[in-house]
């Protein structure tokens, strides 16, 4: 008795650490992917809102009943929240419908394109794929918007912040309202060009 | 004409208050239309400005950007009226609003379900925020209705003066317009009042024409005709009876009893000392115009004349205006009708005050004579005494019946037998004696002191028929005179003492009656200037209170002590400190204030020149701290706009060489390389002192968080973040016992961030590092410190250390900005501590800072922290394991 008894006590009290650990754990995780996934869902209305403020082209809709399309390419940050976001809305009559696609060769019928951070490796690569194309191309990558992309988004002061790339923009056709460029953080055009 | 006649006015009054009511009822329509055009312009302006916000505003709302929002809704600023302004999210919170120093509660909680409401002169929008299709929020604004309400003022101001003008036009005109009405019937009321004012019968009315006016005016004027000559006829009657009344200075009167209706004739006037007119004409009239004592017993004589068929006979007195009382008896006789009932009562007033007087007057002698302490005797011209008052038998003890016809000589004093006969010599040939002192003998034998005055009696032809002689008792006079001269000796001394001070007295009425030669320098006015002049005006003296404050405590206290405010006889002003005696008589009556007074001119002068520069002073330095304030918050906001403007080049910056950097593939030479490496550690180490710049300018414009904080584990934290990063470095951490402090935990984890990461960084050239954190409890303030073995300074440039971009290190020595030592300061002080540093080259520095007493909620061994009882400093194996 003598010999067991602390044994088994000090077996308890492992137990009980390794319980506080993980619970610890799991804690955090919790509150951080809490955070992010609050920051995600600002992200999705973001990109619902940019059909409010950017004109695409006539030949962007052939047909008078083609749907608003939000693209992610790679993987999916968002998880369900942009379905959730997107589910019933209408943008002047259209229907919104998100797709995803592996590569970027399946994205020329989309008009916003959600730039995955997995696609890193690629991007200037995707970036002369679509040039000239009338799809508002949207990541979260560094430096995103100064190698051609259109809109970046990031983060500062705990708010999520937009920086365009008009330049990038107008050569796609696309015209983005003044009052979304107002917010922005506007790349400085190249005098050269 | 002294009054406009009430017709004049009324016709005048029709014209104008026509003119008015037309006026007002247009003014007020005018007014109306006005006000309701004014009110849809300014409700016009605030839906357009409102429709333009909202439309400038869905970006802001969409992308969340309240900066955005904030400078969008600040464009209302040009649009006069407006108040304020909010913006509401899709969720219905507030999520910005104008102006930026408005109280958020001043805004509904949720946006409001009405489109426009105007509530207390305020005019409130709500207007949905729509990009497209999309709803973005709603806009609501604030918008004062005071223009509108200024304009009306102005309206009904000019309204008020147009009217005013036509007023006084309109009364212009009414004037001429009414005088053909009025005149001829204001013409018969003036003459009908001269009539009934002169009782003039001569006078006509005249005609002005044929109309119903000219009809009553002929009408009255024949009246008139008839009345002159029945006044004419009785006249001559009365003046008859007049004559005959005034011969005998004899009033008459007659009242009519059942209609109270009295009628005087001049005599009476003149009697009651009154004019024509001012008698009223009747009974009660009469009674007024008697001495109000005597009315009860006349209203008593009247009513018993007439109840009892009596005769009237009574006496009675009247006051004149000039205030002389004047006797009269009236006599009178009541009238009676058939059945026995007063109708009427007439009669003479005769006025008798001559004889009342002489009457009083001999009685008064008489009582004088009675009542004289004195002794009043009256001797014929042989020494027999005629007359002996109650005065003369108390003084000399013999009756009245015992001495009257004896000779004076009864009285002489046995050494001066030829005195009384030597006086009446004197007497006789018509010489008067006066204040003569002199001994007489009682009847029981004493000698009295007398003081003699002896006239002559003389008879209505001036011939001396007699003597009078009023002797006074002066045996006790006698005695008091000679302990007064002793007093008035020792007074006398005592003045010239008091003489030197600055002494007055003033009696019961205020009136000096002693001026020291001391209050003559001081004041400058002389003794006999000074005395019977009323003291405070002469001095034009200012009381702390009321004088009569001051009198009752000193009546109360029987001193008292103050400052008083002088001018002196040059108009200067004099202060002094004063004491108040008073005398009082045996009654208790004051007699006398005495002052004692002491110039304290100059010491007040002084201490009002030092008053005055102290508030100078603060004045100033009030003035220079406001301006240091405004100038420090400028400065602030320059830092902070420059910074965060400064943020944005750098970031491009940066990323396009990053770019570059990649794209240079393995061809690129090394120097190449290099270059762009120098660009990118440029742009870094310039976005670190913007960073720090605009963290600088935070720390100056935020607001305390106060908190209670364990200085111990914040310490403990920044230490564990600072070790992962010099995993590499050898460094002995010792952390002392720390407070728990009342202060603001982010800003204070800054302070020591800053500290600790400063003594790592200057200790790197040490083998062996020690960094020590704790507080000195040795000195009054308990300050904390930060101290390291390290490089040290010299204490010559210890005033930069603190200064914003201050380094004493070159940059290639040791990295920095020079800002992270200022944020310390500003952070120290902003919690109202100071902070302070003590080095010496090589030997490494101590960092010192305070936080305010009222801070340290609980000092270390206060045992308000669950903490075990630890060395001030802990050896150093103990502390690497933290």
């Amino acid at each position: 008795m003598d010999c067991v008894a602390p044994s088994m006590l000090r077996r308890a009290l492992v137990r009980r650490v390794l319980e506080a650990v993980v619970l610890g754990l799991l804690l955090i995780c919790f509150t951080l992917w809490g955070q992010v996934s609050r920051e995600y869902d600002v992200k999705a209305v973001f990109l619902l809102n940019f059909f409010q403020f950017v004109q695409w082209p006539a030949e962007a809709f052939p047909e008078p009943d083609t749907p608003f399309v939000i693209g992610i390419l790679g993987t999916d940050p968002f998880r369900r929240t942009l379905d959730k976001v997107v589910s019933g809305e209408t943008v002047q009559n259209r229907k919104v419908v998100v797709r995803r696609y592996d590569r970027v060769e399946q994205a020329r019928i989309c008009h916003i394109l959600f730039i995955s951070t997995s696609e890193v490796r690629r991007v200037s690569h995707l970036l002369a794929e679509l040039k000239g194309q009338p799809i508002l191309t949207v990541s979260e990558l560094e430096d995103f918007a100064h190698r051609g992309g259109m809109v970046r988004f990031y983060v500062q002061d705990a708010k999520v912040r937009l920086q365009i790339n008009n330049e990038a923009a107008r050569a796609a056709g696309l015209v983005i309202s003044s009052k979304l460029l107002r917010l922005a953080e506007v790349i400085p055009p190249n005098p050269f060009e | 004409m002294a009054h406009p006649a009430p017709i004049k006015r009324r016709l005048r009054l029709v014209i104008l208050l026509a003119s008015l009511t037309v006026m007002v009822l247009t003014s007020a329509g005018f007014i109306i239309s006005e006000l309701v055009a004014s009110r849809r312009d300014l409700e016009q302006n605030v839906r357009m400005a409102a429709q333009m916000i909202a439309d400038q505003a869905t970006s802001s709302l969409m992308y969340r950007d309240e900066a955005d929002a904030r400078e969008v809704l600040s464009s209302l600023r040009f649009v006069a009226h407006i108040e304020s302004a909010a913006l509401y999210n899709t969720n219905g919170h507030l999520f910005a609003y104008y102006p930026t120093n408005a109280s958020p509660s001043r805004f509904p909680a949720e946006p409001p379900a009405y489109r426009k409401r105007i509530r207390g002169g305020i005019l409130k929008w709500a207007e949905p925020v729509m990009q497209l299709d999309r709803r973005a929020g709603t806009l609501y604004i604030e918008s004062n209705l005071g223009p509108v309400y200024e304009r009306l003022h102005v309206y009904v101001v000019i309204g008020a003066l147009v009217m005013s003008g036509s007023l006084l036009v309109a009364y212009f005109l009414s004037n001429s317009l009414q005088k053909g009405i009025s005149q001829p019937i204001l013409q018969l009321a003036e003459t009908a009042r001269i009539i009934s004012e002169r009782h003039d019968y001569t006078v006509r009315a005249r005609k002005l024409g044929e109309d119903e006016v000219g009809l009553l005016t002929d009408a009255f004027n024949h009246m008139l005709g008839q009345i002159q000559d029945n006044e004419a006829a009785l006249r001559d009657s009365a003046e008859r009876l007049q004559l005959a009344l005034q011969a005998s200075q004899t009033g008459a009167w007659d009242w009519h009893i059942q209609g109270n209706r009295m009628s005087w004739d001049p005599s009476m006037y003149h009697q009651f000392g009154l004019r024509a007119g001012q008698f009223e004409g009747s009974f009660e009239g009469f009674l007024r115009a008697i001495h109000p004592e005597d009315r009860p017993a006349v209203q008593q004589a009247v009513q018993r004349a007439i109840e009892q068929h009596q005769e009237l006979n009574v006496e009675l007195r009247v006051i004149w205006p000039d205030g002389s009382v004047h006797f009269l008896v009236n006599r009178g006789k009541a009238l009676y009708n058939d059945h026995g009932q007063p109708v009427r009562m007439t009669g003479v007033s005769i006025e008798i005050t001559e004889r009342k007087r002489a009457e009083e007057a001999h009685a008064l002698v008489a009582a004088i004579v009675a009542s004289s302490e004195d002794a009043i005797i009256g001797k014929d011209l042989e020494g027999r005494v005629i007359s002996w008052n109650a005065g003369a038998a108390r003084m000399f003890g013999y009756a009245a019946e015992e001495i009257l016809g004896q000779s004076v000589t009864l009285l002489t004093a046995p050494d001066r037998p030829h005195e009384e006969s030597e006086i009446l010599a004197r007497i006789r040939k018509g010489e008067h004696v006066t204040h003569y002192e002199t001994v007489r003998m009682r009847k029981d034998g004493q000698p009295v002191c007398v003081s003699l005055s002896v006239s002559p009696i003389r008879n209505r032809s001036g011939k001396v028929v007699g003597v009078s002689s009023i002797c006074r008792d002066i045996t006790e006079q006698k005695r008091a005179e000679e302990v007064l001269a002793h007093q008035a000796n020792v007074l006398r001394e005592q003045a010239q003492l008091l003489d030197l001070a600055n002494v007055l007295a003033r009696d019961a009425r205020g009136r000096i009656i002693l001026w020291s030669a001391g209050m003559e320098q001081m004041c400058g006015w002389s003794r006999a200037e000074a005395l019977g002049k009323m003291s405070h005006q002469l001095l034009a003296t200012e009381f702390p209170e009321p004088l009569e404050q001051i009198m009752a405590r000193v009546l109360q206290e029987g001193q008292w002590t103050g400052e008083l405010v002088h001018r002196r006889r040059n108009g200067e002003r004099l202060i002094v400190a004063t004491c108040w005696v008073v005398h009082k008589d045996q009654q208790g009556q004051i007699m006398a204030v005495l002052e004692v007074s002491n110039d304290i001119t100059g010491r007040k002068q002084a201490e009002e020149e030092i008053r005055r520069l102290n508030a100078e002073l603060e004045a100033r330095v009030r003035e220079r701290t406001a301006e240091l304030t405004e100038a420090n918050h400028e400065l602030e906001a320059f830092t902070y706009s420059v910074s965060h403007d400064l943020r944005a080049p750098l970031r491009h910056i940066d990323a396009f060489a990053r770019i570059v950097e990649e794209e240079l593939t393995g061809e690129a030479s090394p120097t190449l390389r290099n270059y762009i490496n120098r660009i990118r550690k440029g742009t870094q180490t310039m976005g670190r002192l913007v960073d720090d710049l605009l963290n600088l300018s935070r720390v100056g414009r935020a607001e305390l968080g106060w908190q209670r904080v364990d200085l111990h584990s914040l310490v403990e934290e920044v230490v564990s973040d600072l070790k992962a990063e010099t995993a590499q470095r050898q460094i002995d951490w010792r952390i002392g016992l720390l407070p728990t402090v009342e202060c603001d935990p982010g800003l204070m984890r800054q302070v020591f961030a800053n500290l600790l990461s400063n003594a790592v960084k200057y200790t790197r050239p040490r083998p062996h590092t020690v960094v020590e954190v704790g507080q000195l409890l040795t000195q009054d303030d308990h300050p904390l410190f930060v101290r390291d073995n390290g490089v040290g300074f010299n204490m010559k440039y210890v005033g930069k250390l603190f200064g914003v971009f201050e380094r004493l290190h070159r940059p290639d020595e040791f990295e920095g900005t020079g800002i992270g030592l200022a944020i310390v300061r500003r952070i120290i002080l902003k919690h109202g501590g100071r902070v302070w540093a003590e080095a010496e080259p090589d030997k490494g520095a101590t960092f010192y800072f305070t936080l305010p007493p009222g801070a340290h909620a609980a000092s270390p061994t206060g045992g308000t922290r669950p903490l075990p009882t630890r060395a001030q400093t802990l050896p150093s194996n103990g502390l690497q394991s933290l």
